[in-house]
């Protein structure tokens, strides 16, 4: 009996001595599928230094709704996952440093969040992404205000609205005969599917391109070495923040070596990260 | 219930004419499908009646309820629109007035009409990313070579372009590859404001029959000019002391079908320009068949010392002429012609000191040598290339021929008393083609490649006075000897291999043949006075080899998941046939060789890598060590080797680990390697009491073994932005030498490691450190032991005080265990500036500012242990402008 709870208590101690470890946070990787039965296509135009005209940047994204669920990523990055999720491939390339990519994002609205999956720290040097940071807001956070304008864009009458935003004063024009409150990026909640949607000063701009019915099987967060870890929002852009000003210490210590032309790219990755100073939510 | 709306409204119109319609009403509801359910998230919004702005909204909860605030509303009546993709689409009009309402919505797929605005950019045309050169380029940049230093994904180690950290597989401009490799001079010559795009095409299969068959993970990088243009770059510098120069013009022409690129260089300043004459890639892609050519084997030499290891420009005492010119013409059948030639003379100055000792089995020699070398090398280079790269078939040729001539002058103070003069020349010239012919038959790839290769080198070794008197010259002193050596040879390489894959696996079968030729005549003549007399049989070689060859060799690849193995099994049959002057001594020997050899790679997860690898086998001597003739190698040394065939059995094995977590910027290895060697024979070193060795070869069996290990960790301290890289190394070997008739063990131990601290804390300093330490215990004949110890400090800090402005510091402290040897200290200084206005850059250089004369390292191999002085560049400065036109 004595030996029985002796080892009991054992057991308990090291169960806890590996939850100690493990960050609480981490969640397990949680594959998830829809079926999407209509896709609408964005042209994502921004410009990725404030300082620089010229440094302005077009992706096409998409946005692909059911009735209860959507999902906004770039064709990019569904055209990679796609391939990656039929044929279970890996990568096999290495990653330089440099500034994190902003747009391998996937963020999911539905009945009561509008949840945000972005790999925070960009890929490893073996471009496999290092961490998926994962944040939930709340789908009433955007406090849109509507106008009496109306504009006829992509064929549809368009009503304009207004919100303030993530640093930037923003203007979407919706189309109300669209009957869904959804548009790009996290952009939803006006009655009607968002036509066209920038910031005052220029810098970022959405524009419809296609809305197309289509039959869709998507699988997001399917990769094996993802690590999904829960954050507030804050943290998120905090960190990934911390992470870019340490990249190239980072690549460096993992045994990437610049001999003489070390200080070189060091400025010259120092120079990218500072000239990728436009993210799309400014937060100081 | 709708045909009732307007009845009430009329009532209530009736019942509120007298109020107004301002302020706030709250309109709520509930919504239901047919089944009395409520509906979640259906859009409910109002306006005026007949207007079609939106003046309001609200979403149903998940009981189906809204509540609507109308705010501010100048009318009576009220649209509400009950809009959600599964239901059909519903209005009603309500009065202006707080009031609740229940509806139901009919279930009905929303028909959404398709739109399409534009067509969807192309963001990335296939695996091509373009990277517009005007968004890169900073004041600093002059040749593209500082734009694509800066592109995402690229990095450069040294001269070499690697995308993702894997080498480029070519280097083009507008998608002709003009250089072959040597795109270097391109890279640091050619204006980066003549170039529109730097595109990167990932995984990129250059050979076109293989497209979308056989993956390729590599990436070509071409870059995209503005307009078919001539251009260019140039430097000149000047500088003290002695007189410095620089000079570079380096003119190029890319036209639609015509490309040319001529550089004409020269400096004294240490700059080894030659080197960007050497290709980081030959051939192509998967055929990157044998392309390059060496020099034919040189059997003299001069006494050396031993070069630093640190950056030759610090050292080299050069004075370098070069030209090269390089064509490219593109003909309307598609077949692309290259042409190339180019020459340099270079004059190199290398002194230095040595000191040697032997240890015998009884005694211990020591000697030491003042060497003060001239060194002169001539090279003319040529070459011609013709391809076709089409959908059904890859064809190409390549014939290249070189001579290089060198002449080497010595003067050698021997243990302070005797003054030794060597000279030797040598030349090699070469010819080789080299083909290529790909095509698939069914789902085979067939791929037949032909080689061949010819060589005449003729050398010559002069030493003053004459050396080995006992073996040359029955004991008696003499004036000079001379050794003349005349090699060549001839090599035809053909080759078959298929290659097909079957879901996990790709098996790749191939078989050769191939011959060798080679023909070596030896002599050496002894000189006292005007007397010359040619030593006879024992002292000349006449020989005339050759050999078949038969190669039969299996590949195979199993990839699945986490794992993968792979297996080579090349086997090879030989028959050789030596004659030396007439007589056959080796007449149809046949011999086979079997080499396996195993990988197997394990990644349980990303983070983790574990692999294990053996291999092993027989191995034949080849038979350009087979003269039985005497030669003398050095001043010093002589050889004569037996007419046998040296068999050597080998095994190796080695497992490592290795982990790495970028996130917490942890890495770490750990490899351990074993090797073991059993010859059926042993070179037999005899050294007189001056230190000068005859080898030759016995047949006593002999072995080697060794164990080896090596780790490493790194870590980043992110508060301190501080990388810290630990790594470390220990070793042990046994190896057996026959040293003037006594087989002796050789034990070594070494030990040692490094630590290196690099800093990014400030952006106007960067802090490089580190420290290097070594130990190697030496055991040989009656437990005789040597050890060498050595502790290096780097310390390396770039400033960057003003915008344009930069100047850096290099420091070196190194610590050994000679005695009597102080420890040494070593600062340079450089300062660039640009003159914006004139598209130049100014450059001054200082080296070497404490101007220490002299370099000391040393190092033990079998039986002797080396310190060696090495004389260094003098204290320097150079002053030199860079354009470009």
């Amino acid at each position: 009996m004595m030996m029985k709870s002796f080892h009991i208590h054992i057991n308990i101690n090291s169960i806890l001595f590996m939850a100690l470890l493990l960050p609480q946070t981490i969640i397990a990787q949680q594959k998830q599928v829809f079926r999407f039965g209509l896709q609408v296509t964005y042209n994502m135009s921004y410009q990725k230094d404030s300082n620089d005209v010229q440094s302005v940047r077009k992706l096409p994204m998409e946005l692909l709704v059911n009735d209860s669920v959507s999902l906004f990523r770039s064709i990019k990055k569904a055209r990679k996952d796609s391939v990656d999720y039929y044929s279970e491939k890996e990568p096999n390339m290495i990653s330089a440093p440099g500034p994190v990519s902003k747009f391998e994002y996937q963020i999911v609205k539905k009945k009561g969040a509008v949840i945000t999956y972005d790999p925070i720290f960009g890929m490893g040097p073996d471009l496999k992404e290092l961490m998926i940071g994962v944040y939930h807001e709340d789908p009433d956070f955007l406090p849109w205000q509507i106008t009496a304008d109306t504009l006829t864009k992509a064929g549809f009458l368009c009503q304009k609205a207004m919100l303030d935003f993530g640093g930037r004063h923003w203007t979407a024009w919706f189309a109300p005969e669209i009957p869904m409150s959804d548009g790009p990026y996290k952009f939803c909640g006006l009655p009607g599917l968002i036509i066209s949607i920038g910031d005052t000063k220029g810098y970022w701009r959405f524009e419809l391109v296609e809305l197309k019915k289509v039959e869709r099987e998507v699988a997001i967060n399917f990769q094996d070495w993802y690590r999904l870890k829960q954050f507030s929002k804050k943290d998120f852009f905090m960190e990934r923040k911390k992470y870019e000003s340490n990249v190239f210490a980072l690549f460096e210590a993992a045994g990437l070596n610049f001999k003489d032309k070390r200080e070189i790219v060091r400025k010259a990755i120092n120079e990218r990260i500072l000239k990728d100073n436009n993210w799309i939510e400014l937060y100081p | 219930m709708i045909k009732l709306i307007p009845y009430r409204l009329t009532i209530w119109m009736l019942l509120l004419s007298s109020l107004p319609a301002m302020g706030q009403t709250l309109i709520s509801g509930e919504l239901l499908d047919a089944d009395r359910k409520p509906i979640p998230n259906v859009s409910v919004s109002y306006r005026k009646v007949g207007e079609q702005i939106i003046r309001g909204y609200t979403k149903t909860d998940t009981g189906g309820a809204f509540k609507l605030a109308v705010k501010n509303m100048l009318t009576d009546s009220l649209q509400l629109d009950f809009n959600h993709l599964s239901y059909a689409k519903k209005s009603v009009t309500v009065a202006n007035r707080t009031a609740a309402y229940t509806y139901t919505l009919k279930a009905g797929v929303r028909q959404l009409e398709e739109v399409k605005v534009a067509d969807i950019p192309i963001f990335k045309r296939g695996d091509t990313i373009n990277y517009s050169v005007s968004s890169f380029t900073s004041k600093n940049d002059r040749v593209i070579g500082d734009i694509i230093r800066k592109l995402p994904g690229i990095e450069m180690l040294g001269d070499r372009i690697l995308y993702q950290g894997t080498e480029i597989q070519q280097y083009k401009v507008n998608n002709l590859d003009l250089m072959e490799g040597r795109y270097s001079i391109i890279n640091k010559n050619l204006p980066a404001d003549a170039v529109k795009n730097v595109q990167v095409v990932e995984n990129d299969q250059p050979i076109k029959v293989l497209d979308s068959i056989i993956p390729s993970d590599k990436a070509t990088l071409n870059l995209e000019l503005k307009k078919f243009t001539t251009t260019g770059s140039g430097k000149a510098g000047g500088g003290l002391s002695p007189g410095l120069w620089a000079l570079n013009l380096t003119p190029m022409v890319f036209g639609k079908t015509f490309q040319m690129l001529s550089s004409f260089q020269t400096n004294n300043t240490g700059d080894d320009v030659a080197k960007q004459l050497r290709p980081f890639y030959t051939g192509k892609g998967y055929f990157s068949a044998n392309e390059s050519m060496g020099n034919g084997p040189s059997y003299i030499s001069i006494r050396n010392v031993a070069t630093p290891g640190f950056d030759e420009k610090k050292w080299l005492d050069n004075k370098i002429f070069l030209f090269t010119t390089n064509v490219l013409q593109k003909l309307e059948s598609g077949l692309e012609l290259k042409g190339n030639v180019s020459y340099y003379d270079d004059t190199r100055k290398r002194q230095g000191f040595t000191a040697t000792r032997y240890f015998t089995a009884d005694e211990t020699i020591l000697n030491t040598e003042g060497v003060d070398n001239d060194y002169r090398l001539n090279a003319l280079d040529g070459g011609v290339l013709m391809e076709k790269n089409e959908k059904e078939i890859y064809l190409r040729n390549r014939l290249l021929y070189h001579k290089h001539w060198n002449r080497d002058l010595g003067d050698l103070l021997f243990n302070e008393r005797d003054i030794i003069s060597q000279r030797r020349t040598y030349t090699d010239e070469a010819l080789k083609n080299a083909f290529t012919m790909a095509r698939f038959w069914g789902k085979q790839l067939v791929h037949i490649r032909s080689t061949v290769e010819w060589h005449r080198t003729p050398q010559r070794l002069t030493v003053v006075p004459g050396q080995f008197e006992d073996i040359l010259n029955g004991g008696d002193p003499y004036d000079r000897m001379e050794q003349r050596v005349v090699y060549s040879g001839f090599a035809w390489d053909n080759g078959l291999k298929f290659t097909r894959k079957f879901g996990r696996w790709t098996i790749s079968p191939d078989i050769a043949f191939s011959y060798y030729g080679s023909k070596l005549h030896t002599g050496i003549d002894i000189a006292q006075g005007d007397q010359v007399d040619t030593l006879g049989v024992g002292y000349l070689n006449d020989m005339d080899n050759d050999q078949w060859e038969l190669a039969l060799g299996g590949y195979v690849e199993w990839e699945y998941k986490k794992w993968k193995f792979s297996l080579t099994t090349p086997y090879h049959l030989y028959r050789y046939h030596v004659q030396q002057q007439g007589v056959s001594t080796l007449d149809g020997a046949i011999r086979q060789t079997f080499t396996p050899s195993a990988r197997m790679t394990f990644s349980p997860r990303g983070n983790h890598e574990w692999n294990v690898s053996v291999s092993g086998g027989n191995q034949y001597g080849g038979l350009d060590n087979f003269y039985n003739g005497y030669i003398i190698g050095q001043y010093h040394s002589i050889q004569r080797y037996d007419a046998r065939l040296l068999r050597t059995d080998r095994f190796a094995a080695s497992t490592g680990y290795n982990y790495k977590n970028t996130l917490q910027a942890n890495f770490a290895h750990l490899y351990y390697t074993y090797g073991q060697n059993e010859r059926d024979h042993i070179f037999h070193s005899s050294i007189d009491s001056l230190g000068r060795s005859t080898v030759n070869i016995s047949d006593r069996s002999s072995g080697s073994s060794s164990h080896n290990l090596n780790g490493g960790i790194s870590r980043f301290f992110s508060p301190f932005k501080t990388v810290v890289k630990l790594n470390a190394y220990a070793g042990w070997s046994r190896s057996d030498y026959l040293l003037n008739e006594e087989l002796v063990k050789q034990r070594v131990e070494r030990f040692g490691g490094t630590l290196e601290v690099i800093n990014s804390l400030s952006s106007d300093l960067s802090v490089e450190y580190k420290m290097s330490y070594g130990h190697t215990r030496n055991t040989l004949a009656n437990s005789r032991t040597n050890r060498l110890t050595s502790n290096n400090h780097y310390l390396n800090l770039v400033f960057y005080p003003w915008e344009k402005h930069a100047l850096t510091l290099s420091n070196a402290y190194y610590h050994n265990n000679i005695t009597g040897q102080r420890d040494q200290y070593f600062l340079d200084a450089t300062y660039r500036y640009q003159l914006k206005k004139w598209k130049t850059d100014l450059e001054l250089t200082a080296q070497n500012l404490l101007n220490n004369s002299r370099y000391v390292q040393q190092f033990s191999s079998d039986y002797e242990l080396v310190q060696s002085y090495f004389e260094l560049r003098p204290r320097q400065f150079l002053v030199s402008l860079s354009f470009r036109f």
